[in-house]
């Protein structure tokens, strides 16, 4: 193995897509993804229990799926690494388990990493190393987080995160609310480009000063989100459209619901950049394909002089290239792998980045 | 050692393991014109570390025995809870995946079965915890040979007048008592055993089909009344 360019194989299970990817250094090799996102169309959100089934049936073929692409056998991979937390904890077992049982059967070392560190550390896919004072946003169906990145294999730091749903578990349930599809960010995107983001003042969240304090004083919640006081506004509004006899305006109504969790979103990211002194934001999360997010967040971020980095879509969503990317980082910067003893900790806190051998 | 005379030359070294109920690995050596013999039979005893205790019971067993790999992989296919479940199955698949070797699925009721039977004393159904007050059960003649199942209810489920043997026992035994069901002294905590497992699979004529998780629930899921299509 090159010390600086170790083959690893990323297992990730944590939500509803099933990855295996291949990572030689910063180079992608595989990135294979199942995903059982159709099975949760009926219900308008993941049902915890449908994705672990849906893990079991499609671990081995993705695995098969990602060493063919990659065209490399175990025998070449370096090290294995697997999402231990956070995530749904039938979901994270699946992954777990069939990341020890090929540790077992290879002999090969197995890293047990954070799944919200893997969406920054995914970032080395594309322009290689990361750039230093980096701090990263994280926006996803399970996740809205702000982290400061010292070191992607020692040193992160949780700045601010939601305190009740994720951005795009709240796109989920406006979406039901206006009788649209699931998942809800795609649509309401798009409907958004047809309405006024100005035509109804939804609530953000968490922006009071009580919540926000100051810079040198800051509140309990100065670089927090919270989502469900918003979706209740919507929910109100859209009541309150019916009772009148009135046609709701959909498409206002996304553009505003949109504007109100971007503009937050937005602000507070940068906001945590200027006063942590991080001169680079890494956006990642299923989120980050959002039209809105991504032409807001750029136009901030280069008013306030912070380089913006987003990988592309298919590596800002769920997948195994980017546990294999940090996984590959880890080998190479010594970090000790993990073994095969540990088990899954569905709230782990992004401060650990790999879990210490038991 | 091909054709050398005096070898067993079809001797199958089998792994065998189960999380239906504990965690349970055994290792045997399978020939076909001897008695199996059971190399190491290891059972757990708590039924919530599955994900952390099945691969390094795995790796313990492989060690004492001086085994690079198995033969070949058997796993129970349940029904048990589902997550300690889906561990045993996706470390199998994953297994016999990476080694290049086969694996085969077997309803874990047939191994705690084919234990239980001698104690049963005839015509028994084998039971295990499927919380929420019901059983996972399974009916099995004298000799522990399948006759229906597997199956998920309340005691009130059970076919009538036989005894009910294994761990389900003493998960549901304030229900027993009180339908007047009969138990099997002595199987009442009794989990499934890999081993015993195996040699259900080698008494069935070790049939050769691909693991399938035998849930029997479904997932619970619940379409909202907002996106069921109108049904109420």
């Amino acid at each position: 193995m090159s010390a600086n360019e170790p083959l690893v194989l990323g297992i990730e299970s944590s939500c509803d897509e099933t990855g295996v990817g291949v990572v030689r250094g910063t180079e992608l090799l595989a990135n294979a993804v199942a995903s059982s996102m159709e099975e949760h169309v009926r219900f308008g959100g993941v049902i915890p229990e449908i994705a672990s089934r849906a893990h079991l049936e499609a671990l081995v073929p993705t695995l098969r799926q990602a060493l063919d692409t990659a065209g490399v056998t175990m025998d070449e991979v370096d090290a294995i690494a697997v999402t231990t937390g956070p995530g749904l904890a039938g979901a994270l077992m699946v992954g777990v388990a069939g990341a020890k049982a090929l540790s077992l059967a290879t002999g090969k070392p197995l890293y047990a990493v954070n799944h919200l560190v893997a969406h920054v550390g995914v970032g080395v896919l594309e322009g290689g190393e990361l750039p230093a004072s980096l701090g990263a946003l994280l926006v996803s169906g399970g996740h809205t987080e702000i982290l400061r990145i010292g070191s992607l294999t020692g040193d992160v730091e949780l700045l601010g995160s939601t305190i009740d749903d994720a951005a795009g578990e709240a796109y989920d349930k406006v979406a039901r609310l206006l009788g649209l599809s699931y998942p809800g960010g795609p649509v309401i995107d798009k409907l958004a480009a047809e309405g006024d983001p100005k035509a109804i003042r939804f609530p953000r969240g968490l922006t009071l000063g009580k919540f926000m304090g100051t810079a040198e004083e800051p509140g309990p919640h100065r670089y927090d989100f919270s989502f469900s006081g918003l979706k209740t506004a919507v929910a109100r509004y859209v009541e309150d459209c019916r009772a009148r006899g009135i046609e709701v305006p959909v498409a206002d109504v996304a553009a505003s619901f949109q504007e109100a969790v971007v503009d937050v979103i937005t602000k507070k990211a940068v906001l945590a950049c200027q006063e942590h002194g991080l001169t680079n934001l890494l956006l990642g999360g299923g989120v980050a394909a959002n039209s809105r997010l991504r032409s807001l967040l750029s136009a901030r971020c280069a008013s306030a002089g912070i380089g913006l980095r987003i990988p592309r879509p298919g590596l800002c969503t769920d997948n195994g290239a980017m546990i294999a990317a940090l996984g590959a980082q880890l080998v190479a910067a010594g970090v000790q792998p993990t073994g095969t003893e540990f088990g899954t900790d569905t709230g782990l806190p992004p401060s650990i980045v790999s879990l210490p051998a038991a | 050692m091909a054709g050398r005379p005096g070898r067993k030359m079809s001797t199958v070294r089998l792994l065998s393991l189960d999380t239906s109920s504990v965690v349970s690995v055994a290792l045997l050596e399978v020939a076909d014109a001897s008695e199996p013999v059971i190399l190491s039979d290891a059972l757990g005893t708590d039924t919530h570390r599955h994900a952390e205790d099945l691969v390094p019971a795995v790796r313990a067993a492989l060690a004492a025995a001086g085994w690079e790999r198995p033969d070949a992989i058997l796993v129970g296919e349940g029904p048990g809870p589902f997550t300690g479940l889906r561990v045993g199955l996706a470390s199998a698949e994953v297994l016999a995946f990476a080694w290049g070797v086969p694996v085969y699925g077997l309803c874990s009721l047939d191994g705690l079965a084919q234990q239980l039977a001698p104690l049963a004393g005839g015509e028994f159904v084998a039971a295990l915890d499927a919380r929420r007050k019901e059983l996972y059960w399974g009916r099995y003649d004298a000799a522990g040979r399948p006759l229906g199942g597997p199956q998920v209810g309340a005691v009130a489920s059970l076919p009538q007048g036989l005894p009910v043997a294994g761990a389900g026992a003493t998960a549901r035994a304030a229900e027993l008592a009180e339908a007047g069901v009969a138990v099997a002294p002595g199987t009442e905590t009794t989990p499934v055993s890999a081993a015993h497992l195996a040699l259900a699979w080698l008494a069935a004529g070790r049939p050769e089909h691909a693991p399938v998780a035998r849930y029997l629930r479904e997932s619970d899921a619940v379409a909202p009344a907002s996106l069921a299509g109108g049904a109420k």
